[in-house]
């Protein structure tokens, strides 16, 4: 029951993120170019209080979710645009958010002001109306792992569940 | 001299008429100001880490409403706190939840625009109530907390002043604290009274136990009108719990709890049961 409430509401709160790239000049190929970056940030960030996994899964989705409610835009604002999402899913998943700071040094090398980010925050929030802490990829695949393998007591199953 | 004075004249009233002109200005400002501003500060009602809470008028409706200003800081954009209680009382619509009526940035600064309630829980114990509206206001809350972990969030701030009521209902209100589960998270969560163990001996792993700690203690001090664990540090705390809980029966040979049904003292216990895998999760 527990687990059937759980599946109810991850159905109920569902982002439809598909097409996203329907309104826009961006291929695919660059928006997939974006999220192998985000990938090796998070892979090389090795913070210890750091949720690498949620977070990623976070700033991904909520690229998705920007590029669906949003009109013309060009390939070459995905980068400000995958930065903030960065930005912004650490602030939701992490204990220790990424400062603006190392975001402009590390992430973005000094291509974007301080200014520049804050807005595209601002801007990314107002056009999700703040609705950031939908159900993620990560929480299906969960549920859909604990469903498919929870139950059993094969070891080797049990150790992909705990990864 | 005459042409002197009417040249003086002539200056004041050139001046007068510039004040004017500047008060018009000034006057104007003003009045295109007031039209953004729909809301009016009547006092101040509580401060936190996070920023400060109002009473405040909706000029449009006339209807008070709880103004939560965040400090926001230069150097990081939207606070996180803000980020995710904002996220967070989106996704919620609960009758014995609070409702989000809607943000506004006012001088730069994130106000969040919520219904007004003036008693919360402590001050509604001060009086004497009947039964059946306690256990109603239990009730209710264990169904709101439900709603949350369904939803896989973590309250993290369960508290008597957290809980306000009208009209004999509860209300859930303050999730600037609260968050997603997540495998790891900070153990610096809680009013230090409703603090579960798990937290209070550092561990940051956790669930959604510890909210269900934070309401067995608010149940047990709606029934004794007075905190059970009233500690004065982490260690005080943790050597109070120890000296109360002896064994798994130690409701039945308190004289405090003499008095109360036996269904009572079963709920009690199962929320702050020391076993770890005995706490009913949800």
């Amino acid at each position: 029951s527990y687990q059937n409430d759980n599946l109810q509401n991850l159905l109920d709160d569902q982002n439809v993120s598909s097409q996203c790239l329907a309104n826009h000049r961006i291929r695919e190929w660059a928006r997939g170019k974006m999220i192998d970056w985000m990938i090796e940030v998070f892979a090389s960030n090795n913070d210890d209080y750091s949720n690498n996994d949620l977070t990623f899964f976070r700033a991904a989705n909520l690229l998705d979710a920007y590029l669906r409610s949003s009109y013309n835009l060009n390939e070459l604002d995905m980068y400000l645009i995958g930065v903030t999402c960065i930005l912004i899913a650490s602030k939701i998943e992490d204990i220790y958010q990424l400062s603006i700071k190392t975001i402009i040094q590390d992430l973005s090398h000094n291509n974007f002001s301080l200014f520049q980010i804050k807005q595209q925050e601002q801007i990314i929030l107002e056009t999700l109306n703040f609705d950031t802490c939908f159900p993620t990829v990560n929480d299906y695949l969960q549920y859909l792992f604990l469903q498919l393998f929870g139950q059993s007591k094969n070891q080797a199953l049990q150790i992909i569940q705990e990864t | 001299m005459q042409i002197v004075i009417i040249n003086s004249n002539a200056t004041e009233l050139y001046v007068i008429h510039k004040i004017l002109y500047q008060i018009k200005d000034i006057i104007y400002y003003y009045m295109s100001a007031s039209e953004n501003v729909r809301y009016i500060k009547i006092q101040k009602i509580g401060e936190g880490a996070y920023g400060i809470i109002y009473k405040a008028q909706d000029v449009q409706t006339e209807e008070i409403v709880a103004l939560k200003k965040f400090k926001l800081s230069d150097n990081e954009g939207v606070p996180s706190c803000a980020l995710r209680e904002i996220s967070i009382l989106n996704q919620l619509n609960h009758p014995n939840i609070i409702k989000l009526i809607s943000q506004i940035i006012i001088n730069k600064k994130l106000h969040l625009v919520m219904n007004y309630y003036d008693m919360d829980l402590t001050e509604y114990l001060k009086f004497n109530h009947e039964e059946f509206h306690l256990k109603n206001i239990i009730y209710k809350i264990l169904l709101a907390v439900e709603f949350i972990h369904n939803r896989k969030i973590i309250h993290r701030d369960l508290q008597p002043n957290n809980i306000l009521i009208t009209n004999n209902e509860p209300v859930l209100i303050d999730f600037g604290l609260s968050r997603v589960l997540s495998p790891n998270m900070t153990p610096g969560v809680t009013q230090l009274w409703y603090r579960a163990p798990e937290l209070l001996s550092n561990c940051n792993t956790y669930d959604y136990a510890i909210d269900m700690w934070s309401l067995g203690c608010i149940i047990a001090e709606i029934a004794l009108n007075k905190p059970l664990f009233m500690g004065s540090s982490e260690i005080h705390q943790l050597l109070l719990i120890k000296n109360i809980i002896n064994g798994n029966e130690w409701f039945l040979h308190n004289s405090q709890f003499a008095k109360l049904n036996n269904l009572f003292i079963d709920l009690i216990n199962v929320c702050i049961s020391l076993e770890f895998l005995e706490i009913i999760i949800s």
